[in-house]
């Protein structure tokens, strides 16, 4: 002890020897006191431990103000004030304990003992967690501790303890409960701020975890069992302080609902009216708050919970429940079939079974009276089909072998060990002493009137006989695991039941060994349905009324053995079958039947028993049962077959048992077949051709694991047009949901990205491209695919077709006949194959505008047939790479895809219109950079200003090359540039003639585009022509086409002759300057006087001398002779106006 | 030290108010609440009730309903309700946020606050190992049933806080029989723990 303590500050020591000194006034003390706490809560640092040694003294003052104020500063130190932190508070429980140790021994006051309880309450955990860490004094803490606990549940054995103290008393046991009991993960409390047992290390010096687990659990039997007669206080006390309780540890709440539920019979009858309403609202709210947490939503017993709530009141305001319990609400007060719950069926069999009489007590004869009775109440036909079957199994049973009674008892042991309900049982109820008796059906009861436990049924074995006495085993102290009998006793109801069950069992089976096979199926049914440890039937007697022999125990032929388990399996997939649709949009886990240990059996239990009967409940090996086995699971298939969608739960059920015996399986033996994958399999192929929703999803989204040959049978789906986008989908949540099957998944739905079928192709693309960019994995794989398909390209022949089909077996009779025929044409690129090897990779392009170049290479390294059927794609590429990429392309295109680009030019000025100046711009520039050649200028040229058109317009025409494409190329420009966009001519018709005849281009060109003029004759009109020539004429020096353009436009026009021939004369001394326009002249000449206006030489005789002289000089004298005619025609007065030269040289002329 | 009390109505208006303002009077420890989400007052009809949040000052309550229909307010009597209400505190507490004290005594005037008040007693983990009784007194939400109802609730906290009462605890069962035998109120009692 550290009485030696100094105390340094003076304030303190004023005021603690004020409040210690006990010949001041009583007030004065208490008013120290609190000055002393204020001082302490404003400089916490005050607060030594050698103080709280001062401090502690005052619980042994004789004012009871001040011991109370002690009392409760240690509260504040320790529970509410942050003076200490938490290891601190601990260090300082050693001053603490004997404190309370000393208050709970020697204190008289009410208040202050509920007081220092409720300080206990507060502190356990701590200690609890302090002893934990087994510090050197934990020992003789826990030594008070215990003392003090056992002080306080002491409290409730004296009837005149104080109702404030047990108040108190009854949170500290909360306490003590919840942390000497181990965290529940289905709890609402984390465990790391759950101070549990879980804390105590196994081999703790002190504390004993199990023994502290019992503790608790006693606690609360003893404080449950205090609601039958403590007050309403207390008992609302004990309500309201389990309610945290029972969120961190839920089995605690399954003893309160078993008492509500005998409440309905029999309600606590030491309660006044206001106190007993008061009782059943506490439990009311804190049981209708566990409804609506939802993670209590699966409790086993939660069905239980409502029907307590119901008891109490509940029916009266149904919106305070969640909307599940609303619905089963409605409808039990509805409804009142065979699936009503549990709890109410519990309830009346509780009655009916009369646990609250001792029916040991009836004497014989009354029994024997009511079994009459209740006999007379059935058929007559029906008793004697049961007493005949009941004769022949006793015949039977007779005529037994005994030595075979060893191997019935094996066998029930095994399928004890094996049944894995049953250990479940172990664990959920470790403390149920004996398993619960078990009512007979009155035919059974008619000979045996035996209710039965473990013990007799091991009595059994060891051959000793059983009373005949009426026995009934119920233990007062098990009301935390009470049982409560399931089969009603009520002869009619009973009776009915089993006597059809078994008449149709009869029909079922063989007639040779219809009695053994009969009380085998009992055997199993009742293993099944009716209790988890019931034993099999006992021997019936040969004589009745005679003290009970063993029946000797048999072994069945394997054969029989097999039929019998067929039977069963039938049996409960009959009944699941009925359930199907009798419970059709209820909750899945709806109760089937309570067994008779109080468990209930659910239709997923049922499922699950169904499959591990499968899977792991007949293990023999050998072929015959591997027979068997594969007969079994065949009903099973067939079973789910017949209403897939309501059963997929079940199969579920059974490919997850199936996975998991595999697994087991092949750990024992690596080369174990597994029966997951064959039986998916054989069930996937039967229900998928039928198949239309989303069903398929949902069930490969749930079974325990995929393999490529499993998901291969989605390629069904996919070649069905109905079905596609259902196959895509079901890839595609693959994909996202199950990553070991990602990639088998995403192999096939890449593939259809490159399928033959368009629209087939485009809709695996929209699928994919929901990943990307985003979803980096996925993302990087197809971006690989898509790279790789497109450079497939370049390849001399395209890869192998993907094998679209699914093959059963992986026979492949299709495959080999498309091989041959398509064997020819698959080995060179048709149009199709570069469209679908494209398609994927443009839809990532138009996410990812980087990968565009990708294409480009490939482009310049095709062949140029390759070349042309991408180029066909430019509008799939236009569309994906839009303005920007477009400009982009021009900007940096390689040498090799010119082609390539300008087509992507073409077809994006076509469809859009006035193309933008960004646009016009970078081709102007990447033209004059490049050097491009015309071509690149078509699409765009005719939105350029006037200028730029006359200084582009000679690389247009240098495209001329005498070919007739080439020239409509150029005649459509041409027709473009004078046609009005938006109103606006950017050049005149006769603007761009007399261009073409100014530029500096070969002549052969120049003439070439004078002519291509000349087809657009209703844009280049006589008018126009007319307009041409003048300004043509006008120039200081004639173009060299200009004599050509006079002969075209003359020989379009007649009527412009006269005009053009005067310009002629006035020009004809600059003309004969020049050798071409000289020749042109002649040729003009020539043709206008023999063709255009034949025998008109007024035109010709108007010519200067010489230039007349020069023409008729032509070696070509057709001119002359013509002319020569013309002039020997004429009569003598109009010859005389010809002159004389003239006449001279055509003298010369000699017309044949 | 005299115990504490807390009185816990719907919105912290009509019951609660009327208790408070009279407990308050006789000089009782007495805080007043609401386990409503949001406090309602009558409006013009039944489906277009007055709506404020918890917090909000009785007095901007007043100045509103007094701007939006001066007659009508007053008529119903909401008017006054709300003067009152401003005099004893500044705004309506809401049972789950603004009540931080451990109370001795929790009255609760309709069945709907009790499983609130229980149910959020259990929420908040009982961590501080203090029990409190709480009582609920079914009284009708309107101005006549409240101020006989406020006057009950007095009679039952002095009956509690009187002289010959030493352990409450011992007494409560008798206090309450004595005072229903007065009053006709359907009543509820439990022990619950802060």
């Amino acid at each position: 002890m550290d009485n030696q303590y100094v105390i340094k500050d003076s304030r303190i020591i004023v005021l603690l020897d004020r409040a210690t000194d006990s010949q001041k006034d009583q007030q004065l003390r208490v008013e120290a006191l609190i000055s002393l706490q204020q001082l302490i809560e404003n400089e916490k640092q005050l607060l030594e431990f050698g103080l709280l040694e001062k401090i502690s003294v005052l619980i042994k003052d004789p004012i009871s103000e001040i011991r109370e104020w002690t009392i409760d500063f240690f509260e504040w130190v320790l529970c509410r004030g942050s003076v200490y932190n938490r290891l601190q508070k601990k260090e300082c429980l050693g001053k603490v304990l004997p404190i309370i140790e000393y208050i709970i021994n020697f204190e008289e006051l009410t208040a202050i003992i509920k007081k220092v309880i409720l300080l206990s309450a507060g502190i356990y955990s701590l200690l609890f967690e302090r002893i934990c860490e087994n510090q050197n004094d934990a020992n003789s803490l826990w030594n008070i501790a215990t003392f003090i606990k056992i002080h306080i549940i002491r409290f409730f054995d004296s009837d005149d303890t104080k109702q404030g103290i047990k108040i108190g008393a009854i949170k500290f046991l909360q306490v003590v409960s919840t942390v000497q009991s181990r965290h529940v993960p289905d709890s609402l409390v984390r465990p790391e701020e759950d101070i549990s047992l879980s804390l105590c290390p196994q081999s703790h010096p002190i504390l004993n975890a199990f023994a502290l687990e019992k503790e608790a659990i006693s606690i609360i039997n003893g404080l449950y069992s205090l609601l039958n007669k403590e007050s309403s206080n207390v008992i609302t006390a004990i309500i309201n302080a389990l309610g945290p309780v029972f969120r961190s540890r839920p089995q605690y709440i399954y003893p309160l609902v078993n008492i509500v539920l005998k409440w309905k019979k029999n309600p606590p009858t030491h309660l006044s009216e206001l106190q007993l309403r008061s009782v059943k609202k506490a439990i009311k709210i804190q049981l209708m708050t566990i409804l609506r947490i939802p993670l209590f939503e699966s409790l086993p017993f939660i069905n239980e919970v409502f029907d307590a709530v119901m008891i109490l009141g509940g029916r009266n305001d149904p919106m305070k429940f969640p909307r599940q319990f609303r619905r089963l609400l409605y409808q039990k007060e509805g409804i009142d079939d065979g699936f009503r719950t549990s709890g109410q069926r519990r309830n009346r069999n509780n009655g009916s079974n009369g646990l609250s009489f001792d029916p040991s007590q009836f004497s014989l004869p009354f029994v024997v009276d009511v079994i009459h009775y209740a006999l007379q109440a059935i058929p007559q036909e029906r008793l004697l089909q049961a007493k005949q079957a009941l004769q022949q199994r006793e015949a039977n049973i007779a005529t037994r072998n005994l030595t075979s009674q060893s191997n019935i008892k094996q066998t029930r042991e095994e399928r004890k060990v094996r049944d894995p309900r049953l250990e479940f049982q172990k664990e959920s109820t470790p403390k149920s002493p004996s398993p619960p008796p078990v009512v007979k059906t009155e035919e059974e009861e008619e000979e045996e009137i035996i209710f039965m436990s473990t013990e007799t049924s091991e009595t059994l074995e060891t051959k000793e006989p059983v009373k005949p006495e009426i026995k009934y085993e119920y233990d007062d102290d098990m009301e935390i695991e009470e049982f409560v009998p399931e089969r009603n006793i009520e002869p009619e109801e009973r009776d009915e039941m089993e006597i059809t069950e078994d008449s149709e069992k009869i029909e079922l089976i063989s007639e040779d060994d219809e009695n053994e096979q009969q009380e085998i199926q009992d055997q199993l049914e009742d293993l099944e349905f009716e209790s988890e440890d019931q034993d099999l039937p006992p021997a019936t007697p040969t004589f009745k009324f005679q003290p009970y022999v063993l029946p000797p125990p048999e072994t069945l032929p394997e054969e029989q053995c097999q039929s019998f388990i067929k039977t069963v399996l039938v049996n409960i997939l009959e009944i699941e079958s009925k359930l199907s649709t009798e419970v059709k949009g209820t909750r899945s886990n709806v109760v089937l039947t309570t067994l008779s240990n109080g468990k209930r059996l659910t239709r997923t239990q049922l499922h699950v028993m169904a499959v591990r009967l499968l899977t792991r409940g007949l293990e023999f090996p050998n072929e015959a049962t591997e027979k068997t086995n594969n007969e079994l699971r065949e009903i099973v298939v067939q079973h789910i077959l017949e209403d897939f969608k309501n059963r997929m739960d079940f199969a579920l059920t059974w490919l997850d048992e199936e996975w998991y015996h595999d697994i087991v399986k092949q750990r024992a033996d690596p080369s174990h077949k597994s029966n997951y994958v064959i039986w998916i399999s054989r069930l996937l192929d039967r229900i998928i051709p039928a198949l239309e929703d989303r069903v398929l999803s949902q069930f490969l989204l749930d079974v325990p694991e995929l393999v490529e040959d499993i998901v291969d049978r989605i390629k069904i789906f996919c070649n069905d047009p109905d079905r596609r986008m259902l196959g895509f989908s079901t890839l595609s949540e693959l994909i996202d949901l199950r990553p070991p099957a990602r990639s088998f998944c995403m192999k096939i739905l890449l593939a259809y990205c490159l399928h033959r079928d368009e629209s087939t192709r485009t809709s695996a693309i929209t699928v994919v491209n929901k990943w990307y960019p985003d979803h980096s994995e996925i993302s990087q794989t197809i971006e690989l695919f898509a790279l790789e398909s497109l450079r497939q390209i370049c390849h001399e022949i395209p890869p192998t077709l993907f094998d679209y089909h699914y093959h059963v077996g992986g026979v492949d009779d299709t495959k080999e006949t498309i091989t041959k025929d398509d064997e020819l044409e698959m080995r060179k690129w048709a149009q199709q194959d570069v469209d679908r090897h494209i398609d994927l990779f443009l839809s990532l392009c138009s996410k990812k505008n980087e990968l565009f170049h990708e294409l480009i290479s490939v482009y310049i390294q095709t062949p140029e047939p390759i070349q042309v059927m991408i180029r066909k794609n430019a509008q799939k590429i236009i569309d994906t790479i839009g303005l920007t990429g477009l400009i982009q392309l021009f900007r940096n295109f390689p040498n090799g895809a010119e082609d390539f680009v300008l087509k992507m030019l073409v077809v994006f000025t076509n469809k859009a219109g006035t193309p933008p100046s960004q646009l016009t711009n970078t081709v102007k520039s990447v033209i004059m950079q490049r050097n491009l050649d015309g071509r690149f200028l078509f699409p765009i040229i005719s939105y350029f200003e006037k200028d730029e058109i006359s200084r582009y317009l000679p690389k247009v025409v240098s495209t001329l090359d005498a070919t007739e494409k080439q020239r409509d190329i150029v005649k459509k420009v041409f027709l473009k540039i004078v046609t009005p966009t938006n109103g606006v001519t950017p050049i005149t018709p006769s603007e761009l003639l007399v261009s073409l005849h100014q530029m500096d281009v070969p002549l052969k060109q120049s003439v070439e585009a004078i002519h291509t003029c000349f087809t657009l004759a209703n844009i280049f009109n006589q008018q126009i022509l007319g307009a041409v020539l003048q300004h043509l004429s006008v120039q200081s020096e004639l173009p060299m086409t200009f004599m050509r353009t006079v002969t075209l436009s003359v020989r379009a026009h007649n009527a412009l002759a006269g005009f053009v021939n005067d310009l002629l004369i006035r020009k004809v001394t600059d003309i004969w300057k020049n050798e071409v326009l000289r020749k042109g002249f002649i040729l003009y000449c020539t043709e206008f006087c023999l063709k255009i206006k034949p025998n008109n030489f007024k035109f010709l005789l108007q010519l200067p001398q010489t230039q007349i002289q020069d023409i008729l000089k032509q070696r070509d004298q057709t001119l002359s002779k013509a002319l020569k005619r013309y002039v020997d025609n004429l009569k003598p007065e109009q010859r005389r106006g010809i002159p004389q030269y003239l006449l001279e040289i055509l003298e010369t002329v000699i017309i044949p | 030290m005299g115990k504490s009390y807390a009185i816990v109505c719907a919105s912290n208006q009509n019951r609660s108010m009327e208790a408070h303002h009279v407990l308050v009077k006789c000089g009782f420890q007495v805080a007043s609440y609401g386990t409503g989400s949001a406090v309602r007052l009558p409006g013009p009809s039944i489906e277009r009730p007055n709506i404020y949040p918890f917090g909000t000052p009785y007095d901007d309550m007043y100045q509103d309903l007094l701007v939006k229909d001066p007659k009508l307010y007053k008529q119903n009597g909401l008017l006054d309700m709300l003067d009152r209400n401003r005099k004893i505190k500044l705004a309506p507490e809401q049972w789950s946020i603004d009540a931080k004290d451990d109370f001795d005594v929790i009255i609760s005037c309709e069945e709907r606050c009790f499983d609130v008040i229980c149910e959020d007693l259990t929420d908040r983990g009982e961590t501080r190992n203090r029990p409190v009784h709480v009582i609920n007194i079914d009284i009708k939400d309107n101005h006549e049933d409240a101020l006989l109802g406020g006057r009950a609730i007095l009679q039952l906290v002095q009956m509690i806080d009187s002289e010959r009462i030493n352990d409450l605890d011992e007494e409560i069962q008798n206090v309450l029989q004595e005072w229903q035998g007065k009053y006709k109120y359907e009543i509820l009692h439990c022990i619950a723990y802060f």
